[in-house]
């Protein structure tokens, strides 16, 4: 049975490129633009991974990732952080709210990020 | 037996009592005075004789002759009063001189006529002397010599004190008897008055006035006890009279009678000595002590005029200490005048700084608080100043500025601290004076306003990085999603087109990175998580990051690694990463094709030392101190490579730096370079 990932991503363009590069791995992928979306389709869709951004247009990532770690019908869900915020206070928010790892989308390939993905839901 | 036979009966008794005196002053007395005195008694009785003899005996010119005896009589006189009155330096030969002079004169009279060339009876017992040519000159010296020796007598008798003060007044007022005698009878009234040659012999008899008080001050002084001798004597010559007597008494009641009148006058006789005896010691005591009480007293004047001088010493001394105290006084008068306008600055400067001042005191009690701190906390000075740590801990901030500065004294430097509305950068520096720790300076710098930008350039910065990073992710993703062949197959033109568009994106990531690194080193929030760690294996990825560059440059790559493993170093291992990165890269880039590169790791017991050696373009010396500087680039290094962003050693170097570790270059034009860092081993 293919993995199914959450995508939580406001660039569509970015949201296109990784969701393609996902689908030709092998994932099931769904998305959402924004962090109230992300939620309900983390409750509804129970993804076996959750991809998050941390800048987004309604709650940032952070409050995405409190929520779904704070929901016990979800928190088992491993999340990755993926952004374009690299300073260590950050990724320090993100461990301790939860996040399984923090990757930096400009330091990384769709491919190393599939490789990193691959690590986690093995 | 007429007023002749008197008059010789009379000189030769007096010669008789000389001779005696002389003979007890000799064998009783004693010291030096006592000795001459029994010269001078001595040439008295031989005097006495002779002008005894000149009236009783044969062959008058020799005898009148020989009264000039008194000449060795001055003398002698002149030698006792030298003697009596201690004036004794040059002793023996004031002796030989004055006894010299008077034998002179002596023996001239006796052989020569030119003291006394005849004489005439003209009267039987008036003896005229016809004077020879030396007479008046011999008359003049032993005048003089009396003179002299009364002199003496007055001077010292003026300087003395005490008991030889009233010894003094008897001897001089019998010189002054016998002296005026003498140059009376002998000297003047002959001259004038002939029949005063009657008189010639008048020395005689008030010798015996001078030596009767002479006699007296011995007593008093000591020098033998003749009143026990006379006492005795006169016992010894009435017990022997009445005891001859008995014998010659008429008849037997008589001879009782007188007997009787023997034995109570022996016992009579022996009271009178035993009370002598008595009496001298009395007075031997009373001089004792009254020589004692003259003594201490001389003692007493004698201290207390030391004590006069030293206390006039002390009182100039003091005068002059209290002069250099004056003056003295007036310097630091000055000084503290000086100090006073040099503390009221200070304290202008104090009560105006902008910065918030606190001065606490060893005991840790608050002895300073500026009108700008009062500002800081919103208390007054006069509320707090005086209290210790303990009672400010409940005043308004101060709990959270001693958390910051800790109990112990050290030196705090730059640490923010949040007081109301205010953000204060917490300095605290020991104050020290004359080598020892006075207290402790804590300086409360308002940062308020740079905190607010610095926050808006960070929040700033992160946007950029942010927005920047966005589209860049976007090219960077999509390009390797058609380079590795997910949008379908492509040309191998296209594939390098591609490949070309991917690597200047990447140049243009690693640009923001960079900038971002940079900026975060500035704001001095560039983290560091420090684990101990094994160099070699961050210098293997590093050097496999660049193996793919260095086969397009054409390098070789070395690396030299320890043989056994290198000790543990506590290092942020991403950011030392970079730093060996930024090395490698740097000299595979500005190495020309063909070139080498080598790596090297070395250690010994205090740090460990990375280094990369190139073969490459080198630095020029003009250009070698500014290469750490930020944006810096090499004019040989922009010929060959135009993409650099002149922030790689920028950054390297303050990554070494916050790992207490150095860093150095080496480099010589178109030679090569080799740069290196080391970071200290902490065991």
């Amino acid at each position: 049975m293919k993995k199914k990932i959450l995508i939580v991503e406001d660039d569509s363009f970015l949201r296109i490129v990784i969701a393609k590069k996902l689908i030709s791995s092998g994932y099931d992928i769904t998305w959402a633009a924004n962090g109230e979306d992300g939620i309900a389709m983390a409750k509804k869709m129970k993804p076996d991974l959750i991809l998050l951004d941390l800048i987004l247009p309604d709650i940032d990532g952070f409050g995405v990732l409190s929520k779904v770690k704070e929901d016990d019908g979800i928190k088992y869900i491993p999340v990755i952080v993926l952004s374009n915020l690299s300073q260590e206070e950050y990724i320090q928010k993100a461990h301790d709210l939860g996040a399984i790892d923090y990757l930096t989308k400009a330091s990384l390939t769709p491919s190393e990020i599939i490789e990193k993905i691959k690590k986690t839901i093995s | 037996m007429n007023l002749i036979h008197i008059r010789f009966t009379i000189l030769f008794a007096i010669a008789g009592l000389n001779a005696i005196f002389a003979l007890f002053v000799w064998f009783k007395g004693k010291g030096r005075e006592a000795y001459h005195l029994g010269w001078l008694s001595f040439f008295v009785a031989i005097f006495s004789f002779t002008w005894g003899a000149v009236y009783s005996l044969p062959n008058t010119l020799f005898w009148v002759k020989m009264t000039w005896e008194g000449a060795v009589v001055v003398a002698a006189n002149m030698i006792f009063t030298y003697a009596y009155t201690e004036k004794i330096r040059f002793f023996k030969l004031k002796i030989i001189v004055w006894y010299g002079i008077a034998a002179v004169i002596l023996a001239v009279s006796l052989t020569t006529p030119y003291i006394i060339a005849s004489i005439s009876n003209v009267y039987p017992y008036i003896i005229a002397e016809t004077i020879g040519p030396l007479n008046q000159m011999a008359r003049a010296l032993t005048i003089f010599g009396l003179i002299l020796s009364m002199y003496y007598s007055i001077n010292a008798f003026r300087h003395s004190s005490g008991l030889k003060r009233t010894q003094l007044k008897y001897l001089t007022i019998g010189f002054l008897i016998f002296i005026c005698g003498s140059v009376l009878f002998d000297g003047f009234l002959p001259l004038f008055l002939p029949r005063f040659f009657f008189f010639l012999d008048a020395p005689v008899y008030f010798s015996v006035i001078w030596l009767g008080l002479s006699t007296y001050i011995i007593i008093k002084k000591e020098i033998f006890n003749i009143k026990i001798i006379l006492t005795e004597l006169l016992v010894s010559l009435i017990g022997f009279l009445l005891f001859v007597q008995i014998f010659f008494a008429i008849d037997v009641l008589t001879q009782i009678v007188e007997s009787v009148v023997f034995i109570l006058f022996c016992l009579i006789g022996y009271l009178l000595i035993r009370a002598t005896h008595r009496n001298i010691d009395k007075e031997h005591e009373a001089e004792k002590l009254a020589a004692d009480i003259s003594y201490l007293n001389n003692t007493l004047k004698d201290k207390v005029r030391d004590k006069t001088y030293e206390l006039q010493k002390n009182v100039a001394e003091l005068k002059k200490s209290k002069v250099t105290l004056t003056k003295t006084l007036v310097k630091v008068e000055q000084a503290r005048g000086e100090m006073e306008t040099e503390r009221n600055k200070t304290m202008a400067i104090v009560t105006n700084f902008t910065d918030g001042l606190l001065v606490f005191d060893n005991e840790h009690i608050l002895t300073l608080f500026n009108p700008q701190a009062e500002i800081f906390f919103g208390v007054l000075t006069a509320k707090i100043i005086g209290k210790n740590w303990n009672e400010l801990k409940k005043v308004s901030f101060f709990a959270s500025l001693f958390n910051i500065l800790g109990n112990d004294d050290l030196t705090v430097s730059r640490k923010e601290l949040e007081i109301s509305d205010f953000t204060l950068e917490a300095s605290s520096i020991p104050l020290t004076a004359e080598g020892g720790r006075i207290g402790t300076l804590v300086i409360l710098h308002d940062v308020t306003r740079e905190k607010r930008i610095e926050n808006t350039k960070t929040e700033f910065v992160s946007i950029a990085a942010h927005q920047l990073r966005t589209p860049l992710s976007g090219v960077k993703w999509a390009l390797s999603l058609i380079l590795d062949g997910g949008l379908g197959k492509i040309t191998d033109e296209q594939k390098s087109f591609l490949k070309k568009s991917y690597d200047s994106n990447e140049r243009m990531i690693i640009l923001v990175n960079d900038l971002l690194d940079v900026a975060r080193i500035e704001e001095g929030r560039y983290s560091y998580k420090m684990v101990p760690t094994h160099l070699e294996t961050l210098v293997k990825t590093a050097v496999d990051v660049y193996k793919e560059l260095a086969i397009r440059h054409n390098i070789t790559i070395q690396q030299i690694l320890p043989t056994h493993s290198s000790p543990e170093v506590m290092v942020d291992i991403e950011k030392i990463t970079i730093a060996m990165q930024n090395f490698i890269e740097n000299a595979i880039k500005y190495t020309l094709s063909g070139g080498h590169v080598t790596i090297s790791l070395t250690y010994d017991t205090h740090s460990i030392e990375f280094s990369v050696a190139d073969t490459g373009v080198g630095i020029n010396p003009k250009q070698q101190d500014r290469l750490f500087t930020k944006f810096f680039r090499a004019d040989n290094a922009i010929l060959m490579e135009t993409d650099g962003t002149g922030l790689g050693l920028f950054i390297t170097k303050n990554i070494i730096k916050a790992h207490e570790g150095k860093i150095w270059f080496e480099s010589k034009v178109n030679k090569g370079s080799t740069f290196s860092f080391s970071l200290p081993i902490k065991q």
